[in-house]
């Protein structure tokens, strides 16, 4: 799709769907993103993986104080959220998704996907320089955590039309196992480079590989703690029309609707009618 | 209907009049899913919550290091320090970039360590009953190091120690708090020297810091040596008193021989549980190894090489051929259009040398179409050489990238289990120098006891030789593992993971990662720069061909001319009359040049867009190179320009009306006529600027098919139509609009020759006035088109021929957005690509994007971003691409 197509929706936008942005905006601002889990669910891997409590709250505080420093949070002032919800995000704004928090740039939409996960990697690989210089890869870990729950979702609206359902783990068992594993290989990767100088003290001395079936377990239970309301599709069918239009006929859970219905009930959150 | 009057009233009003107008859109949109659903924030007390009891049960369960459930201890210090996972993270002072700037709270993730040295046990009598009760001093030292200081958690460290005495009920435990530094255990216990002789005494001390794996030491007590006379048979004499020492050590040789066999045996044993834990998983990496596909024809023979080396320059060459071949057509061209413009009057071979012109132009058009097909056949081959280079890639190189890390995991536990056999190794070294040197005190001690007076110390020689015993029990156990044959298992292991890792990285260079064969690389070098000359030829031979085109078209307009002196060709009717707008154009520099009109006699003149035909010649702005012939001056100018203006205002050539009312400006500024007509005039030839390129568009696309966005286009300029043009173009959609509706996708081709004539006689309409627009010099402002509408962007014409035939780029700065930009590139066919720009800190990102299907398949190759930062690599791709692109424009704001 040509980036007047992607673009002539939001030519499109009527004043409502500012007015959901802000009202959901002004919300979403006080948890983004993974929200609890970049949080405890970092805590418990580490520990999976033989570090201290006292390294893995290091660890977790890391991946999760990003979300609440001015200068990395994702949503700026309230007047910043209302450029936002206007669909002129400021760029400092935009930056800070890209570098921190893994959207999609938006310029990069309908290169492909390869120019897209080529940009992402780039500032990965930058966070991932600053873990090894400053001791903790807690930017690299938010990061590699969102570049799932913010996967499809650009830096101009972010994921204001779906409200918080990205930034929950129920939102996509599968995309959270995805983003679990990831997180594993993060953390192991931050394990390497600890022990690399001396084989002294945890997490250098366990040896033990984490118990992926244990860790599962946990995870449905924080799909439970955190819930997805019923009746509300997965997010990735409130982003894209192509997506709802896929069904996903199999309705595993029974609590979701699948796509085709939603598509035909005229489920739009993205693509509003023509104001008139 | 929703609309912006009414949210903004409802925000203005706030409160639950906002919530209320909300909740009014979710229903009307949204019906099903409540507002609060989608605005309910995922809950960190539930998640925390969950995390913690996860924590509590794995510690339970002995998955991760327990503390305080040490045996005799239960849930006490589960209690304790019931604190996993702190509800509140720390925050830390990220700057812009993601650095930490503050030292505190800690953020280097913390290196600890926890150790604890060697026991020692210390018997002090006790008075009033020497030799038969003692005071039994323990002391273990240890140490914390690493710690962040100031963690606001588990700070100071927690630290349990237990001490369990195997005649002494439950265990005594203590709790203490530590940073960084050195400490001890110490502990004293009386017993009698009954108890400590009687072999069953022992002593157990567990000591965990917070977060480590638990040290355990277990000491078997005994009775210090205290040689009496109740120990002696015989009496006759008294033992060296050289044998209460000798024994001690044979006591601490004993014992280090039983410490030294249980470390050589952990350390053996531990070498083999990792080789054995490497060797499974080494089968499980070699099955996937072995799993991966079959490698393809991953090196060409030269002979198919060679072949293709052949056909490539093969095709280089012919398309070289076709692209020098336009080289003569375009002289040939320009000096036919040369002639044609030159003779004024046209002859009467105009209209064959436009022919013949024309003839020319297909000419050029197939030797394009050559050099296109080379050049598609050459990057065929590229393509083909490429694949034998590095075949296509079967599975992501993060699934070898798994492979490779877990081969790196192993070797690194192999390497640890390598120093775990060199250490028991070295365990069995010591053992052998303690066997020695216990068999060493044993021959003193009984030598002493003999010398002394050769009589028999019971209890001492059975201590010395329950001592002996356990020195050669520990030789014994020590050699039930083989350190030697551990680290050679462990070599073993590490070179089967060096073939497994050999052959990982040999599949990734297959699988396309991997410099290519040295062959097929020099094949493709050679290739690419055929390539790389031809895709130049061929751009060049591009814009020969628009220049060819540009002045067949220029010279069929000379040729089209009405002969001079005919102030009206004839011609009547909608659209004007070629006598007062002959087409021309701006972008060949070589029409701007004013022609000699010969002596006086008639003839018109082409400069900056103003054309005069006979005797109402206007003199050009700019001087020519040749001067005027001399004309009666008009009675009244004004008064005639007024007349013309009306003329073309009535002919609908609000263009024309424009220029001549500007003409009127230029001679009688201060006349009413203009203060009562000028605004109109230019908003209405603004209109009809903006019609005609609506026309151009829906021309365009209809042509190729697109008969949904052609009557869009279609309808949007019957939309901004000016009054004069709306009826016809009205009726044209109508017509459209029917026929579309009752012809289906089968009979397209009909329907296109159906309404071909009516969207003629429109695209004429559309070229005549646009062609009027372009030599009025007059460019509609851009804040005077009505908004969201299509109009030239930065001024440029894009209605006319050559637009069309020009690439051009819009530029977009994606975080303006103006309203609109969107239907403005979708409507213009002469948008060939989208170049957007956007800065962030320091770097600006551009990426070019092929805004039409046909471009994204033709120029897919050169497609690609350009970053000035970090992607320089790109920028070949971005500049090649720009050079396609000259013209660039930007949606109006």
């Amino acid at each position: 799709m040509p980036p007047a197509a992607v673009h002539a929706n939001r030519t499109r936008l009527p004043w409502y769907a500012a007015g959901v942005a802000i009202a959901l905006l002004s919300v979403a601002s006080a948890l983004p993103a993974y929200e609890p889990d970049h949080y405890g669910w970092t805590y418990y891997l580490a520990l999976q993986l033989g570090f201290t409590e006292r390294q893995a709250y290091q660890l977790a505080s890391g991946a999760y104080a990003l979300d609440w420093d001015p200068d990395t949070e994702p949503m700026g002032t309230s007047w910043d959220k209302a450029q936002v919800a206007a669909g002129y995000p400021p760029e400092q704004v935009q930056a800070k998704w890209l570098m921190f928090h893994a959207f999609t740039e938006t310029l990069y939409v309908d290169l492909g996907q390869d120019e897209i996960e080529a940009a992402k990697q780039l500032h990965e690989d930058r966070l991932w320089g600053l873990a090894v210089r400053e001791g903790n890869p807690g930017p690299y870990l938010h990061f590699v955590q969102d570049r799932f729950a913010h996967h499809g979702w650009e830096n101009v609206r972010g994921h204001a039309f779906a409200g918080h359902l990205p930034d929950t783990l129920a939102d996509d068992p599968d995309r959270s196992r995805r983003m679990t594993e990831a997180t594993l290989q993060a953390l192991l990767r931050f394990k390497q480079l600890l022990c690399s100088g001396s084989p002294l003290g945890p997490p250098c001395t366990s040896k033990k590989a984490p118990d992926r079936g244990r860790i599962d377990e946990v995870l449905k239970l924080l799909f439970d703690a955190n819930p997805v309301p019923p009746g509300v599709p997965r997010s990735e069918l409130i982003r894209t029309p192509a997506a709802r239009a896929r069904s996903d006929a199999r309705g595993s859970d029974g609590r979701r609707e699948d796509g085709a219905r939603v598509a035909e009930r005229g489920f739009v959150l993205v693509g509003v009618p023509r104001r008139g | 209907m929703l609309s912006g009057d009414s949210f903004w009233s409802a925000f203005l009003a706030g409160g639950d009049t906002f919530v209320g107008y909300l909740e009014s859109v979710r229903s009307r949109y949204y019906p099903d899913v409540p507002l609060s659903a989608l605005l309910r924030t995922p809950d960190l007390a539930a998640a925390v919550a969950v995390i913690r009891e996860a924590v509590a049960e794995d510690r339970r369960a002995g998955r991760i290091p327990a503390f305080g459930t040490m045996e005799g201890f239960g849930g006490r210090a589960e209690a304790w320090f019931d604190n996993d996972l702190p509800p509140k993270w720390m925050q830390y002072d990220h700057d812009g970039e993601g650095s930490v700037r503050a030292a505190e709270p800690p953020y280097a993730v913390e290196r600890s360590v926890f150790q604890v040295g060697e026991p020692e046990l210390d018997y002090e009598p006790i008075e009033g009953s020497p030799n038969q009760a003692f005071r039994v001093h323990l002391r273990i030292p240890y140490s914390l190091e690493g710690l962040a200081e100031k963690l606001p958690f588990l700070h100071p460290l927690p630290t349990l120690v237990l001490h369990e005495i195997s005649d002494f009920g439950a265990g005594e435990r203590s709790r203490r708090e530590h940073g960084n530094g050195s400490f001890e255990v110490v502990k004293a216990i009386q017993r009698s020297r009954a108890d400590l002789e009687s072999g069953r005494l022992t002593w157990k001390v567990t000591i965990q810091a917070y977060g480590f794996e638990p040290v355990v030491h277990e000491l078997a007590l005994s009775a210090p040596v205290e040689i009496t006379s109740a120990d002696i048979d015989d009496v006759t004499s008294q033992p060296s008193t050289d044998v209460g020492d000798l024994l001690d050590e044979l006591r601490a040789v004993a014992a280090a021989a039983t410490a030294a066999s249980s470390r050589a045996l952990s350390a053996c044993h531990g070498t083999l549980d990792a080789v054995s834990v490497a060797v499974s998983s080494r089968a499980a990496i070699s099955g996937r190894l072995d799993a991966w596909p079959a490698p393809t024809a991953s090196s060409a023979t030269s002979g198919e090489l060679e072949a293709l080396l052949a056909r490539a320059r093969q095709a280089a060459a012919q398309g070289a051929a076709a692209v020098q071949a336009l080289g003569p057509l375009r002289g040939e061209a320009g000096a036919l259009r040369d002639a044609l413009c030159a003779s004024a009057p046209p002859g009467a071979g105009a209209l064959a040398e436009a022919s013949r012109l024309s003839g020319l132009q297909s000419a050029a058009a197939a030797r394009f179409a050559e050099a296109e097909r080379a050049l598609a056949e050459l990057r065929g081959i590229a393509a083909q050489i490429a694949a034998m280079a590095t075949p296509p890639a079967g599975t992501p190189d993060s699934w070898l990238g798994s492979v490779v890390a877990a081969l790196d995991e192993l070797e690194h536990r192999l390497r640890e289990a390598g120093a775990l056999a060199d250490r028991a190794a070295g365990e069995r070294e010591q053992l052998s120098v303690l066997d020695a040197r216990g068999s060493d005190l044993l021959q003193r001690i009984l030598a002493s006891l003999e010398i002394a007076g050769g009589g028999t110390f019971a209890a001492v020689t059975r201590e010395v030789d329950e001592l002996f015993g356990r020195i050669r029990s520990a030789v014994d156990a020590a050699a039930g593992c083989d350190p030697a044959a551990a680290r050679a298992a462990t070599d073993a292991e590490r070179a089967e993971l060096g073939i497994l890792r050999a052959r990982a990285e040999e599949l990734r260079a297959r699988e396309g990662v991997a410099a290519p064969s040295a062959g097929a690389e020099a094949a493709a070098a050679e290739v690419a720069s055929l390539l790389a000359d031809l895709e130049a030829g061929v751009a060049a031979g591009e814009l020969f061909r628009d220049s060819i085109q540009e002045r067949a078209a220029q010279s069929r307009s000379c040729s089209e001319r009405p002969p001079a002196g005919r102030e009206d060709g004839g011609a009547g009717g909608w659209p004007p009359s070629s006598g007062d707008s002959p087409p021309a154009t701006d972008r060949d520099p070589s029409l701007e040049r004013t022609e000699p009109s010969g002596g006086g006699s008639p003839g018109w003149t082409i400069d900056e867009g103003v054309r005069t035909t006979g005797s109402t010649t206007q003199p050009p702005p700019r001087a020519a190179p040749t001067p005027p012939a001399p004309e009666p001056p008009p009675s009244d100018p004004s008064a005639e320009l007024i007349g013309a203006a009306e003329a073309a205002f009535a002919r609908c050539d609000l263009v024309s009306a424009l220029s001549l009312a500007q003409q009127l400006a230029a001679v009688a500024p201060d006349h009413p006529w203009l203060a009562a007509n000028l605004g109109t005039l230019s908003n209405l030839a603004a209109q009809q600027r903006t019609t005609a390129n609506h026309l151009q568009i829906a021309q365009t696309l209809f042509s190729s098919g697109r008969l949904d966005r052609a009557r869009s286009a279609l309808t949007d300029a019957a939309r901004h139509a000016p009054g004069c043009m709306s009826g016809p173009i009205a009726g044209l959609v109508g017509e459209v609009n029917s026929a579309a509706a009752e012809r289906r996708e089968a009979n397209r081709q009909a329907l296109s020759q159906g309404l071909g004539s009516l969207l003629g006689a429109i695209g004429q309409v559309a070229s005549a006035i646009a062609a009027n627009g372009g030599n009025s010099g007059i460019l509609p402002p851009a804040a005077a088109a009505p908004s969201g509408h299509a109009h030239g962007h930065d001024g440029r014409d894009l209605s006319g021929a050559g637009g069309a035939a020009t690439p051009t780029c819009a530029l977009m700065d994606i975080n303006a957005y103006p309203a609109g930009w969107a239907q403005q590139f979708e409507r213009d066919p002469t948008v060939r690509w989208y170049i957007q720009t956007k800065t962030l800190s320091a770097t600006t990102f551009y990426s070019i994007a092929p805004a039409r299907p046909e471009e994204l398949q033709r120029m897919g190759q050169v497609a690609g971003t350009q970053y000035s930062g970090p992607y320089a690599s790109a920028s070949a791709a971005y500049q090649a691409a720009r050079a396609r692109c000259p013209n660039v424009v930007q949606p109006s704001r």
